[in-house]
């Protein structure tokens, strides 16, 4: 689709073929002549078959306009590059290292930002703002996983380039069927050598070396070089002549022979446009590119965790789980919780509590797999004492799932349960084992030893929200 | 513009009915032979001591076509081996150089059902 849209604006703003549109045009040597007028003014002239004789006017050069078509065309040449590379991109496979990365990305990009402590994201967030992202540097970014992963990169587009170029050196010139050449050729021949002198027969010329460099004209590929005209929809090659033709241009002579319509020219040569400048966006553009800068940023981070199992920062982390799923935890230190009216204190060791994630392939996005749930064997009021490690939350709201951004409902949700577990045992509330020397005799503590330790006792001095 | 040559040449060819792009043979007509027939044309052409080794194939071609009844085309139209070449000649140009032609077309007919056509 991008690569016809491409063609068909290389083939309605070419210079070359809007002339002959219009007029007979003749390409001689890298000059474009073209018959202008009436009158007969001056010594170019061309008449074809019993059609009058008409005025040539010398044009701009080929190279000129050629030029020109790719000056105004710039733009559309830019865009057509960044969506090949974009493309190209997400056909080498590098965009996606593996089905379980997704929510490894997901939790780094999505909900990490909301868990850390970075004043600057939150503030944005709050006042609906833009945060300024941060600035990575290439040292900090130097890491093996980039290495292999820009190497992944060259290694795929080295080879795409090879591709291409193997493609071009397969590209074949627009001639005539070789046996209607032969034909003409061997009749032509033998006439030459019958009917002309010699030095005129030396004097000959079907195209041999080219007097001005056609190597970078798309035009003279197709035509091997070989002067050529467009005439009502045709291509004519020009064969010189010694003593004047159907064509006079600056003192030679030419006729013209072997039509082939020229749309078959005028589609190859869009085709070739539009691979040339996919091999251009292959060799220069794909570094600097912006949908590439952007995806390379992404998969570094991945990259960087692919093969990571655990990973850990602050007081957040993860762990990779059965069948493609993560968890996703906070840590709770160890910690004091109080009893409401009594002068009791009780010690509970500081573990993990999690949320476990599966990936949405259908909807592109994470979900919840299991609620919050505790990573070890250990005891608190909120969570009961039959083996379950799931975490009471009592009638805990989560329709916000709904319409909160997704990272940063899960990203609340395990804050949420990490408040309930260190502030949530106030008067009133209704736990699975209330704090007794029943329940927890042997988490008892004194205040001395929590003075003494610099335990936190964490469900005091909390203030309670009002309650509609 | 013409180039002025106050002697023009004749120039014969032949090639037969199926014969591939390649395969044809031309030559230069002394000026003997413009007042011969077709067929002394045909000779001189298939038996020339100057043919070269792609030609040798073509006028072996030529000639087995004419081993049996055959028909020649001279410039599109029918004619006679015995027909003399002189008012058969047709003037071209070739690289703006005046000549006379004479293209010959052989095609051999089956035994029976045209024969009686030909003379």
């Amino acid at each position: 689709m991008v690569s016809r849209a491409i063609e068909g604006a290389v083939m309605d703003n070419d210079q070359v073929f809007g002339l002959a549109q219009r007029t007979p045009i003749f390409v001689i040597n890298g000059q474009v002549h073209y018959c202008f007028g009436n009158s007969r003014s001056g010594p170019n002239t061309f008449k074809f078959h019993s059609d009058r004789v008409r005025p040539v006017k010398e044009g701009p050069s080929l190279r000129v306009l050629e030029k020109l078509r790719d000056i105004k065309l710039s733009e559309s040449y830019a865009i057509y590059q960044d969506i090949f590379i974009k493309e190209e991109f997400k056909r080498s496979g590098l965009t996606n290292l593996g089905g379980d990365n997704n929510l490894v990305r997901f939790v780094l990009r999505n909900v990490f930002p909301y868990l850390r402590h970075d004043d600057e994201g939150m503030l944005a967030s709050v006042f609906n703002t833009k945060a300024k992202s941060k600035k990575v540097s290439k040292q900090s970014k130097s890491g093996k996983a980039v290495r292999d992963y820009d190497k992944k990169v060259a290694d795929y587009f080295e080879g795409r380039v090879k591709y291409f170029e193997n493609e071009r050196s397969r590209y074949k010139p627009i001639v005539p069927t070789k046996s209607s050449r032969s034909r003409n050729r061997m009749k032509e021949k033998s006439l030459d050598a019958i009917l002309l002198p010699v030095s005129v027969r030396k004097g000959i010329d079907l195209g041999g070396e080219p007097e001005v460099d056609r190597r970078d004209s798309v035009l003279y590929s197709l035509t091997n070089g070989q002067d050529f005209a467009i005439i009502d929809r045709s291509l004519y090659f020009l064969r010189k002549m010694p003593l004047g033709g159907e064509l006079n241009v600056d003192g030679r002579g030419y006729i013209l022979e072997n039509a082939i319509e020229s749309r078959k020219l005028f589609l190859e040569f869009s085709k070739r446009k539009a691979n040339e400048l996919s091999l251009d966006a292959l060799r220069h553009k794909f570094a600097e590119n912006a949908e590439y800068q952007k995806l390379r940023t992404k998969e570094i981070d991945i990259a960087k965790y692919a093969g990571v199992n655990t990973y850990h920062e602050g007081e957040f982390g993860f762990e990779k789980a059965a069948d493609n799923k993560l968890l996703l935890y906070a840590k709770i230190p160890d910690y004091v919780l109080k009893s409401p009216g009594r002068e009791a204190y009780y010690r509970f060791k500081g573990h993990k509590i999690a949320l476990r994630l599966k990936w949405n392939s259908g909807y592109k996005n994470a979900g919840l797999d299991r609620g919050p749930h505790k990573l070890s064997h250990v005891v608190g009021p909120f969570y009961d004492g039959s083996g379950s490690s799931g975490l009471c939350m009592g009638h805990y709201n989560h329709d916000y799932f709904d319409r909160m951004d997704r990272g940063k409902a899960i990203a609340k949700y395990l804050l949420d349960a990490r408040n309930v577990i260190l502030h949530g045992y106030q008067k009133g509330s209704n736990p699975y084992r209330s704090l007794s020397d029943s329940n927890f005799e042997d988490r008892r503590i004194s205040l001395r030893e929590i003075k003494k330790k610099k335990l936190p006792i964490t469900n005091i001095n909390y203030q309670r929200g009002r309650r509609r | 513009m013409a180039q002025a040559n106050p002697e023009v040449k004749y120039v014969a060819s032949v090639r037969t009915a199926l014969s591939g792009p390649d395969e044809c043979l031309m030559r230069q007509l002394p000026k003997a032979y413009v007042s011969q027939n077709v067929k002394d044309v045909l000779e001189y052409l298939t038996t020339h001591d100057q043919l070269t080794d792609d030609e040798v194939a073509v006028a072996g071609s030529v000639r087995e076509e004419m081993k049996s009844d055959y028909t020649v085309a001279v410039n599109g139209t029918s004619a006679r081996s015995e027909d003399k070449v002189r008012g058969l000649f047709t003037e071209r140009e070739h690289q703006n150089v005046p000549y006379k032609a004479l293209d010959m077309e052989i095609a051999s007919v089956q035994e029976g059902g045209l024969a009686s056509l030909l003379q």
